[in-house]
């Protein structure tokens, strides 16, 4: 160590030295109409001094003689400018043409776009956040080619599913990584929803994002671009950077707040009727379930209920002339003879939601450094009583100059966020408001018995509550602690004139703690209430080491070397507490439990990988990069811990060939190739042995719980606990999974930059995927964790930009995202034909061979050779053998923006079109089989319904009409038996965003904006009766399976914004 | 210039910490299973077996054959479907979670057997592997009698390194199981005769069934050879000889009810009996009109006592005539919930699960009397049954009564029991002996102690040995009785020796099993 001290005092003497001849310029950079170009980056040519300019577009740099500063921002042309004597500098950036574009890559690491030899898609600050969009996914919507979003609904931090480029695993994690200003985080949901037929979705954790404090996001595509992330970033990664501090102007800080309020409302209420009462058969009848009773104004004739007719409840109560007998009014302590209506009961139960969100961010610069600090907040009220999110963000970043040589930097971020929830599918709320009877008044008659606040009322028994007492008694929230943040130091230097090198070294931690609280509260009906307590703590430690090598060989050729370690060190922590049956109401406490369980789970993990980068550059046309990265990785078995994964990119702008480079019909043309090869590694763990827990088939609540006590010839023993060996088998010889990738691209500019256009072509084959393969129950177990199958992906994405007008006082420019993703099971393991996702025995979401990713499996229609439904002598369809009755997954998803600016009014919308694709709709079949639909009461109606699409047995069109109103009820419940019946097709055509934003007042040191705002405000589909995007599921199943799940929500509000 | 000595030498040290965190062992050390041990003794591997295999006797199987049996009628969902023979009864997913159930504790008893037998590590432990071969003989008798031809030889095999040494078991054929059932209790009943001799000590309260005791365990194993002996009569090349063995070996088990196979575990709260968690959770069983009638004309005393109604906050109990005036109309119910009368027993929380009952035993020896033609004999036997059937169905209503609160006259004392025996099946059983005998035990495996399984056995039994009639079903989808279970879905879909013999599920319909005169 000694030897390095005197070096040390030499460095120091050479930056005292270099600080002697600075001095200090400042300049503003703005774009061609004169608006503030925010965060451009500012470095002085061939030195290590580099600024970043503030969200005014304000910078400050220190200098030395002769200096040329080139400036370059996401979006704009670079610009090199001499400083010579000037002081204060006026900057002009040529916008949007790709040309000269930066972008930030892997590692944070910025390019000229035109380098790069695959594709990225960047969305900035004021396109993600024009419709104030409280959560991240919700505001990429439309925005990006190759990149699928799946929302679950439209509930205060619902989990959504970004996936780029299609799946790469059956059952595993398909989200790409999220780095947050060079700090990977997690971004996925602690726990799954599993087969998501019961209980809440679980917020995956991209819900802790501000979009607000959010500068730039960059979409890693393919496995190339990536490829520096390693085994983390097989599905692409997101690149955020965040509105931070760095290289804001002197002196002043700056202020900006937001502030904005939206209101939500249901995006789609379903189509019901009003005519037919509660009951079955034609027969009212005051619990069921169904809606197949008489007419609703014939109600006071009905038999045993009716106030015209003699009964025991007329003989009881006298008669009631044109009113009916509702036991559950009599329950609820209401006079029981009503006259009957209908009812809105859908409609009466949705609220208005509200959300605001304020945000404060100011950034500040000394002589030294800078600093960046946000404070945000969103406080959200879902149209389901009851739900809701809180989250408030704090960051604070900055950055120390210590010597020309040295660089130190660090940013943290605090959030703490606070989710409440209702269930869905057969515990939701939704099964007992959409199918509840027009004829009994849902909202009217009390929740509950009178005089004891816990015994339900409601219009039907069973597991399904009356969702007015299930939203005020039964609770599921999850809290949330997060940190997520790194310090870093850099060491710089030139080694010649023409070589420079940069050493740093990163340290950052992801830490936090969810805890979770389900309770189904005491008098739950027919259903064991319990209390569920859990948490989990993830702390995330990594430590990043880079050397960056730039030489400039000749004029010509410029060479960029790379080279670094990554360590990511990961504990888990989870702890799970149970207690059910309650001993009475009104303390939902595990104190208050008859019987408890609880059990905890501590998981470690490591990766440790090293890595290299070349990158050569030949005359700014022709650019090479390769890049190799070896990981080791703790979960994987002893043996088979090291991978290594190449990658090679190559970029050809062509037109600075000679002879093309004056075109002014194609004054931009690129062609890119790439190759890739990444993989994902999974958890291996020896077998093992744990205790039994049971649940699950036909059981609701959990009949065993160990300890038991048992009675042993007369004698009660206390305190058995068992084992059994796990169910769950791991291969040995596991193997990490490899994905390869090819993209093909092209990137072309027309017309002046007027028309920009860019396509890619893209195939991932990925092999030995690395997942449960479900093994025949006939070997004792039921999963086998291995290597086995194979899926690839054609993915075609394009990009069109239309620069159609750029005045000063006038712009308009329209584009459009197009996505079009091909995602095929190739293979699964031996003998296995389908993999579950999620749902029931049927219907489910599989994997299967040979279908497109992923599929719908169920009970089919009895079908003739051709094909054709068959239906029987009265025109009923009958089920067939269970088959593949869905594809969930779109043709194609075409995002449409425009963007529209009159002096200080700027006009933008996004549309997103998703065409093809089915999904399993749970929710409007039943709404047919309840007899609550209008298409229900339609049939009852004209007494004739006919299933239509199909043939007789002797082959001819089908026309057999169904008449007779119990043999129309039958048909609906033969309909429902057959699960492909309840497939339904899931396009959609939606008004994303649109926004009107005034700028009433622009001056240097004073800005006021106003933003009109709506999001979701259109929708056209062909599904019968609900939003297709709402889905059950957080897991790869998202998108295909519906089933009385929470809505979707569409909103509008209006924010100001304040700069000074 | 502090600072950056700092920065070098920590920069420098995390690469040495770097470079030592990344070592095999270290990473071993690093992925280490905390959560869970990696082996375990085999008497902590019985004891959910015992309560695993109770759970499926008294669950879905039962719960399905009740209805094929209409001891119970289903009305809603799946147990609908059942009732109208939609779907259900042929989907290879019906009886799925049973499938893999009763494998998974044949992969358990299998590792408990290695362990206490000659070489394994808990040599000398003769009882406790006594006690596992005895459950690997329950367990196989039971997947054989629902699913015929199934895979034994090659499941629940495990390599050394835990790995299943069979992916896709092949089919064993249902006349090589049940000579393996018989095997494997033979072995048990030697076994018995020893003690638990290892270091890792004996049974003890880990069986929860027995609490080691090897004397009832040797007997419930003589018991159980005479279960499967009785149910091969149609096979039997010397029905004489067999009824006779059938009666040497229960003369060999229980001879008093303290002895039964009863498990009772369900304490109502951290425990629960299957068919209340089911009932409880599904709603989906109504009267049975078949039974109820078949209470009113044979003037049973627990015809009156078995059904109730619900009402708006509870039940309240209802006369045989209100049940039949409501009851499930067999084959042909409407859909609804909470509308038709119920069982008693269906909400019986506490009520104990049997896996081989004292009654069963008397019902065994009477029939093989009746066979005999030793009518005198047997007619004892079976006025002893049916006290032991009254006394346990006595128990399980009383198990609903206690824990829902409602008003009930229930007596099913002995002296009822003799009253009915003396009054009504005395005359009946000298008209008929053989089929007043079997319909007792139908109606004495009616309940909340998951025996409805057995019942289906017999059921099949006596069908293929043109019996069937004096149990005399009306549902009216006749041709639709399922003569066995589909085989679950795990293997259907993931082992082509089983998906190929499913096919398309229809043969439950057509294929008897092979003690039923089936070839498969």
């Amino acid at each position: 160590m000694r030897k390095v001290t005197p070096l040390l005092a030499i460095l120091m003497l050479l930056s005292v030295f270099a600080l002697a001849q600075t001095r200090t310029v400042t300049g503003k950079v703005t774009d061609d109409k004169g608006d503030p170009v925010p965060f451009a980056t500012v470095t002085e040519k061939n030195s290590n001094t580099a600024v970043a300019a503030d969200q005014n577009g304000d910078f400050s740099i220190t200098v030395g003689e002769q200096a040329v500063l080139v400036i370059s921002a996401a979006g704009f042309e670079s610009q090199e400018v001499a400083v010579g004597n000037q002081t204060s500098l006026n900057i002009l950036m040529n916008p949007a043409s790709s040309l000269q574009e930066v972008v930030v890559t892997a590692l944070g690491i910025s390019r000229e776009k035109r380098s790069l030899g695959y594709a990225t898609q960047g969305v900035k600050a004021d396109v993600l956040a024009q419709a104030s969009n409280p959560g991240l996914a919700g505001a990429l919507q439309g925005k990006v080619a190759g990149v699928q979003i799946t929302p679950s609904s439209g509930m205060p931090g619902a989990s959504a599913q970004i996936v780029i480029r299609g799946a790469r695993s059956f059952t595993g994690n398909n989200a790409p990584l999220y780095v947050v200003d060079g700090m990977p985080i997690s971004s996925n949901a602690d726990l799954s929803t599993g087969q998501s037929v019961t209980g809440t979705d679980i917020a995956n954790r991209a819900v802790d994002i501000d979009p607000n404090d959010i500068a730039n996001i960059e979409i890693l595509k393919g496995q190339a671009a990536s490829a520096l992330y390693g085994i983390r970033a097989s599905n692409g990664a997101v690149v955020i950077t965040t509105k931070s501090g760095q290289g804001a102007k002197k002196g002043k800080p700056q202020v900006s707040f937001n502030t904005n309020v939206s209101f939500d409302q249901i995006s789609r209420l379903p189509d019901l009727q009003k005519t037919y009462a509660q009951g079955t058969g034609g027969a009212y009848s005051p619990n069921a379930s169904t809606s197949w009773g008489p007419k609703i104004v014939d109600l006071p004739n009905d038999p045993g209920y009716g106030g015209n007719v003699a009964n025991a409840n007329t003989d009881r109560d006298g008669m009631q002339n044109g009113k009916y007998y509702v036991p559950q009014r009599a329950q609820a302590g209401l006079d029981p003879w009503v006259t009957p209506q209908a009812y809105d009961n859908a409609k009466d139960f949705f609220n208005t939601g509200t959300t605001f969100n304020n945000f404060l961010n100011v950034v500040s610069a000394t002589e030294n450094g800078s600093y960046g600090f946000s404070i945000g907040s969103a406080n959200q009220k879902g149209i389901v009583p009851h739900t809701g999110m809180d989250r408030y963000t704090v960051k604070l970043g900055g950055e120390t100059r210590l010597s020309k040589h040295f660089k130190t930097a660090f940013s943290g971020n605090f959030i703490n966020s606070d989710i409440d929830k209702m269930p869905s599918a057969n515990d939701g709320l939704i099964a007992t408001i959409y199918p509840a009877p027009p004829s009994y008044d849902l909202k009217g008659i009390p929740f509950h018995r009178e005089g004891n606040p816990y015994a339900p009322v409601g219009y039907r028994g069973g597991t399904f509550v009356n969702p007015y007492w299930g939203t005020k008694n039964n609770s599921f929230n999850e809290k949330m602690n997060r940190f997520f943040g790194n310090a870093s130091v850099t060491y710089s230097t030139d080694l010649s004139n023409t070589t420079k090198l940069d050493i740093k070294y990163q340290l950052g931690t992801d830490a936090y703690t969810t805890n979770y609280s389900d309770i189904w509260s005491y008098g739950s009906p027919s259903r064991t209430s319990s209390i569920e307590e859990y948490s989990w703590t993830n702390t995330t430690l990594n430590s990043l080491l880079t050397g960056n090598l730039k030489w400039d060989i000749s004029n010509d050729l410029d060479l960029n070397l790379l080279v670094g370690n990554e360590i990511v060190n990961t504990n888990t922590k989870y702890v799970y507490a149970y207690g059910q049956d309650f001993a009475f109401g009104g303390w939902n406490h595990m104190d208050n439990t008859g019987s408890k369980d609880a059990t905890e789970e501590t998981l470690k993990s490591r990766t440790f990988g090293t890595f290299a980068n070349l990158s050569l550059a030949y005359q700014q046309m022709l650019y090479l990069s390769l890049t190799g990265r070896q990981d080791i990785i703790s979960t994987m078995p002893t043996n088979s811990r090291k991978f290594f994964y190449p990658s090679a990119s190559l970029s050809f702008v062509f037109t600075e060939l000679n002879g093309l480079n004056q075109s002014s019909f194609l004054n931009y043309g690129k062609v890119r190739f790439s190759i890739a090869q990444v993989g994902q590694a999974g958890r291996y763990l020896p077998n093992y042995y744990s205790v039994p827990s049971y649940g699950g088939g036909f059981y609701s609540g959990t009949p065993i719980l160990y300890p038991i006590s048992a009675n042993i010839g007369g004698t009660t023993v206390d305190g058995i606990k068992a084992y059994i060996p796990s169910s769950s088998i791991y291969n040995g010889a596991l193997k990490p999974q490899n994905t390869t990738s090819y993209e093909i691209g092209a990137d072309l500019n027309f017309f002046d930059n007027l028309v920009e256009l860019s396509y890619t072509y893209s195939r991932q084959d990925v092999k030995d995927q690395i997942f449960s393969v479900p093994l025949p129950g006939s070997t004792g177990a039921s999963s086998f964790v291995t290597n086995g199958g194979r899926i690839h992906t054609n993915a075609h994405e394009a990009t069109l930009n239309l620069n159609l007008v750029r005045r000063q006082n006038f712009d308009w420019s329209l584009g459009a995202n197009f996505s079009k993703i091909d995602n095929y099971v190739d293979e699964l393991a031996e003998g296995v034909e389908s993999i579950f996702l999620g749902g029931f025995t049927t219907p489910q979401v599989r994997a299967g061979v040979g279908d497109k990713f992923p599929v719908i499996y169920g009970s089919s229609y009895a079908r003739n050779d051709k094909g054709q439904i068959v239906v029987d002598e009265d025109g009923f369809p009958s089920a067939g053998a269970p088959k593949v009755i869905g594809v969930a997954a779109p043709d194609f998803i075409l995002g449409v923006n425009t963007r529209l600016r009159y002096k200080m009014l700027t006009l933008s919308a996004v549309a997103d079109w998703k065409q093809g694709g089915q999904m399993y709709g749970g929710t409007t079949n039943l709404l047919d089989m309840y007899g609550v639909s209008k298409a229900s009461a339609e049939a009852r109606d004209k007494n004739s319904v006919t299933f239509p699409n199909a043939v007789k047995e002797d082959g001819t069109v089908n026309d057999i009409a169904i008449t007779g109103y119990n043999n129309i009820q039958d048909y609906y419940i033969v309909l429902n038996s057959i699960d492909e019946s309840s497939i339904i097709k899931s396009s959609y055509l939606k008004l994303r965003e649109l926004s009107l934003r005034v700028e009433a007042i622009k001056k240097p040191n004073f800005g006021l904006s106003v933003n009109f705002f709506a999001r979701n405000m259109l929708l056209w589909t062909n599904s019968p009766h609900l939003d297709p995007e709402s889905s059950q599921s957080n897991t790869n199943m998202a998108g295909a399976f519906e089933r009385f799940t929470l809505p979707q929500t569409k909103s509008f509000g209006l924010g100001v914004n304040l700069q000074f | 210039m502090y600072m950056k000595k700092v920065n070098i030498y920590s920069l420098l040290l995390t690469v040495i910490i770097l470079a030592a965190s990344c070592s095999k062992s270290q990473l071993d050390e690093v992925n280490r299973n905390r959560n869970n041990p990696a082996d375990m003794q085999a008497k902590f591997i019985l004891t959910d077996v015992l309560l695993s295999t109770a759970y499926e006797v008294g669950g879905d199987p039962s719960t399905y054959v009740s209805i094929y049996l209409e001891q119970e009628a289903g009305v809603h969902n799946q147990t609908y479907n059942a009732e109208k023979r939609i779907a259900e009864p042929t989907l290879a997913t019906t009886y799925n979670n049973t499938w893999n159930s009763l494998y998974s504790h044949i992969r358990s008893l299998k590792i408990a057997v290695q362990k206490t037998s000659a070489g394994g590590e808990e040599e000398g432990n003769d009882v406790t592997g006594g006690i596992a071969k005895v459950l690997l003989a329950y367990n196989l008798a039971l997947l054989t009698d629902l699913y015929g031809d199934v895979p034994y030889t090659q499941s629940g095999i495990m390599n050394e390194d835990g790995t299943p040494a069979y992916m896709q078991p092949v089919i064993d054929k249902q006349s090589d199981l049940y000579a393996e059932v018989n095997k494997l209790l033979d072995e048990a009943i030697v076994q018995f005769d020893g003690a638990d001799n290892a270091g890792t000590g004996s049974i003890g309260t880990q069986d929860i069934l027995f609490g080691g005791n090897k004397t009832k365990w040797k007997k419930t194993a003589y018991g159980l050879k005479a279960r499967y002996l009785l149910r091969k009569l149609k096979i039997s090349s010397d029905v004489e000889g067999d009824m006779e063995q059938v009666l040497e070996y229960v003369g060999n088990s229980y001879t008093s009810v303290a002895e039964e196979a009863m498990l009772n575990v369900y304490n109502g709260s951290s425990t629960k009996n299957p068919l209340h968690e089911y009932t409880y959770s599904r709603d989906g069983l109504g009267v049975s009109k078949s039974l109820a009638t078949k209470f009113k004309d044979l003037d049973d005393p627990r015809g009156d006592q078995a059904f109730m109604a619900y009402t708006q906050t509870n039940f309240r109990a209802i006369s045989l005539d209100d049940a039949i005036a409501a009851a499930v109309p067999n084959g042909d119910p409407v859909q609804q919930q909470f509308v038709y009368p119920l069982s008693i027993v269906d909400y019986a929380l506490t009520a104990p699960t049997m896996l081989f009952s004292y009654h069963e035993l008397l019902f065994i020896k009477a029939e093989a009397l009746v066979r005999l033609e030793r009518e005198a004999e047997a007619e004892p036997v079976l006025n002893e049954a049916l006290r032991y059937a009254f006394r346990n169905l006595e128990r399980s209503l009383n198990a609903t009564v206690d824990s829902y609160g409602f008003s009930a006259d229930i007596d099913l004392s002995d002296d009822v029991a003799d009253d009915y025996f003396n009054n009504s099946v005395k005359a009946r059983f000298a008209a008929d002996p053989l089929k007043e005998t079997v319909l007792q035990k139908y109606l004495a495996f009616y309940g909340a102690s998951g025996e409805a399984t057995e019942a289906y056995s017999d059921y099949r039994r006596l069908k293929a040995l043109g019996e069937a009639n004096f149990i005399d079903l009306k549902n009216s989808l006749t041709d639709k009785f399922p003569l066995r279970f589909t085989y679950g879905n795990s293997d259907v879909t993931a082992n082509p020796n089983v998906g190929s013999a499913y096919g398309d599920g229809n043969y439950v319909y057509s294929e008897n099993v092979w003690w039923a005169g089936g070839s498969r």
